[in-house]
């Protein structure tokens, strides 16, 4: 089995506090992995540590058996690993269809051109039209991305990480500050987006999480403390004790 | 769903021919100028409005474009300007024939290469650190001019003969409108690059970077090229500008690229607007005009020029261009009829606190730095006295009345508006 994605001892410390506290994870090719834990476990940080937006302070973080450790994010998008923000991070004055136009440029090899226009680059509208179609955001393609609805940023924040090209994608809490509808829409919308893709993402919505993951872990204080099927993490103690027994009660 | 309304590669004749239409009227304008304002020294101020307008265009790249603030982008206007004024004396002391009109590209590379390697150390970050970098590395230069008197020139700078180079394109280049042809071809050439440029994928990454540099980076882009890349064409273009504001004078001094042109060009381009691609060289021909022509006419012609950028920096942040762009489209919303008579009081209210205003500022300048001229002064055709308390009076009246009436007035404008949306919707 290859791995798309291995941890091997993670650590992050900020001064002499530390975040990350040696973690172990692989992501199977082709899997849907959830990463769920409490409040200031890490998940957030140990997204930064993988996209490159911080680097960590000691470890390997193997991408396709590629060291990509500390290496910045523009370096580890290239390499085919692209990721989502928890706080919507998209260009607000621009329109959404030029906002999808930057995150398709790159892996198009237009890069930074400035020997044609945009609008009249052919492969650049065709893969703009496909994901405004997939996005459901047609219509909205010459509106300012300022002026979208909280979904409709949330699914354009999805769509410039699978616009990039990548087959590997993190997703930070996609779904967060959504209503049960909302929620259910973009969970169809991430099914669909990220076929064929191998997927890790953040998520609280335990329904979602057991509707779509192929396995959890589980990050307790900066460490992995379990990792497997939606039955096994059910089944698992620690994970009971750390963490589920009381979120399942508020989900409920 | 089609998507038929998206950019299609192949754009209908019909878009392009609106799409030329701009360019076709600033052509036809550019040719009738010179005809209508036919004497040498109105040709003189086309020309000095022309070299600040493309300077202009080319600092939006940074303010409008990419969202940096550069203090110091007069540098490279100074920078090409003397690069273009030691081309033509080497090429006249060698005896070397080279057309003048091409001087500017030569004023135009060296400013590129200057403003790759000025980008690469002023790019790493946006914001505060940029507009420091570019106001460090401007100082550092102009204080660097001073060292090399042989290359800058000391006090009275570097003068040349445009005419040393010989004729060429049919012109001797004697004449001030043979600069304007010059200047004028050069507007066209850069504002028509730096409109291409803006639609490019480069083009685009720099509306990301203003927008979002963080973002950019996890899309596989280096916000860092990006903002230098932008920073070496604006320095081209300045560059370009330099040498033609060279060409039209005939001298280059080490003032050219100092703070005040790096600020000058600031003012030009917000208070002209950066959001509009064509907005910087509206507010190099206010600016420039306020410069030439009201500098004649008041002792207090930085005051207003202070006004105006407080004016439009509390008033319409989209600049002149904004403030045009408002009022076309209440021309075409179709209810001028029914707003014109509160329009009207608020223009009449305006006109009467801006009189106050000058009155006032006028009085003052006379009472303060000019007493020496005496109490008696002619203000907008009033025969006025710093002496007289009418005098006073009415500047305070003036002034205060207007800015008072224009609150209510903007209050029924408003309610007015509301109740004109309302009824369309309805």
């Amino acid at each position: 089995m290859t791995h798309a994605l291995e941890l091997r001892n993670l650590k992050k410390s900020f001064g002499s506090v530390e975040i990350i506290r040696g973690v172990n994870l692989d992501l199977r090719q082709g899997e849907r992995h959830a990463l769920i834990g409490p409040n200031g476990a890490g998940k957030s940080t140990l997204f930064h540590l993988i996209s490159g937006r911080i680097a960590p302070t000691s470890g390997e973080i193997l991408f396709q058996s590629q060291n990509i450790a500390g290496k910045p994010p523009a370096e580890i998008v290239r390499a085919g690993l692209s990721r989502s923000f928890q706080i919507t991070n998209i260009f607000p004055q621009m329109s959404v269809l030029d906002n999808l136009r930057c995150a398709v440029l790159w892996k198009l090899g237009h890069r930074y051109s400035i020997f044609r226009q945009t609008p009249t680059l052919p492969d650049v509208a065709i893969e703009c039209e496909r994901l405004l179609d997939q996005l459901g955001l047609t219509r909205r393609a010459h509106d300012t991305a300022d002026s979208l609805t909280y979904p409709e940023q949330r699914a354009l924040e999805l769509g410039l990480a699978v616009a990039s090209g990548a087959n590997t994608l993190l997703l930070d809490e996609p779904m967060a500050g959504m209503n049960h509808s909302e929620t259910e829409a973009a969970l169809q919308l991430i099914m669909k987006v990220t076929e064929g893709k191998t997927l890790l993402m953040v998520e609280h919505d335990m329904g979602v999480i057991f509707e779509m993951a192929d396995r959890i872990s589980v990050l307790v204080y900066g460490q992995i403390i379990a990792t497997g099927t939606p039955q096994e993490i059910r089944a698992n103690r620690a994970v009971q004790e750390a963490y589920l027994g009381t979120s399942e009660e508020d989900a409920a | 769903m089609s998507v038929s309304t998206l950019d299609t590669p192949a754009p209908s004749a019909n878009t392009r021919l609106t799409a030329a239409l701009p360019w076709v009227a600033i052509t036809a304008t550019l040719i009738v100028l010179p005809l209508l304002f036919s004497s040498n020294s109105m040709i003189s101020t086309l020309n000095y409005l022309g070299t600040m307008a493309i300077f202009a265009l080319s600092y939006n790249v940074l303010l409008g474009q990419t969202g940096l603030l550069s203090l110091g982008h007069g540098t490279f206007f100074g920078l090409g300007g003397f690069i273009a004024t030691h081309a033509i004396l080497h090429m006249a002391d060698a005896g070397v024939s080279f057309p003048l009109p091409l001087i500017p590209a030569i004023g135009g590379f060296g400013a590129l290469i200057l403003g790759f390697f000025g980008g690469w150390l002023a790019s790493g970050r946006g914001g505060m650190p940029f507009a420091m970098i570019t106001l460090g590395l401007a100082e550092l230069v102009y204080a660097a001019a001073a060292l090399f008197p042989s290359i800058y020139g000391s006090e009275e700078g570097v003068s040349f003969d445009r005419m040393d180079l010989g004729a060429s394109f049919g012109m001797d280049y004697g004449p001030t409108v043979d600069i304007y042809v010059i200047i004028a071809v050069w507007f066209l050439i850069c504002a028509g690059v730096l409109y291409y440029f803006s639609k490019t994928p480069l083009g685009l990454l720099t509306n990301a970077v203003r927008d979002n540099a963080e973002r950019i980076e996890f899309l596989g882009f280096s916000a860092r090229r990006v903002r230098m890349l932008a920073y070496a064409i604006a320095a081209a273009v300045a560059g370009v500008a330099g040498s033609l504001a060279a060409l039209n004078f005939e001298i280059m001094t080490v003032n050219e690229m100092g703070a005040t042109t790096c600020m000058l060009v600031l003012l030009m381009t917000y208070i002209g607007g950066t959001k509009h691609f064509f907005g910087p060289v509206l507010g190099a021909i206010v600016i420039g005009l306020m410069k030439i022509w009201l500098s004649d006419i008041s002792p207090a012609w930085m005051m207003y020029f202070g006004l105006l950028f407080i004016f439009v920096v509390m008033v319409q942040p989209a600049g002149l261009a904004g403030i045009l762009m408002d009022g076309i489209a209440l021309l075409r919303s179709g209810s001028v009829g029914a707003q014109a008579p509160l329009l009207g009081l608020i223009g009449l209210a305006g006109a009467f606190a801006l009189t106050g205003t000058i009155i006032l500022i006028e009085l003052a300048y006379r009472a303060g730095l000019d007493a020496t001229l005496g109490p008696q002064i002619t203000v907008l055709g009033l025969p006025l006295s710093t002496a007289s308390v009418l005098s006073w009076g009415l500047g305070l009246i003036c002034a205060g009345g207007g800015v008072i009436a224009m609150r209510p007035l903007f209050d029924r404008l408003a309610t007015l508006r509301h109740s004109l949306s309302k009824g369309e919707t309805a």
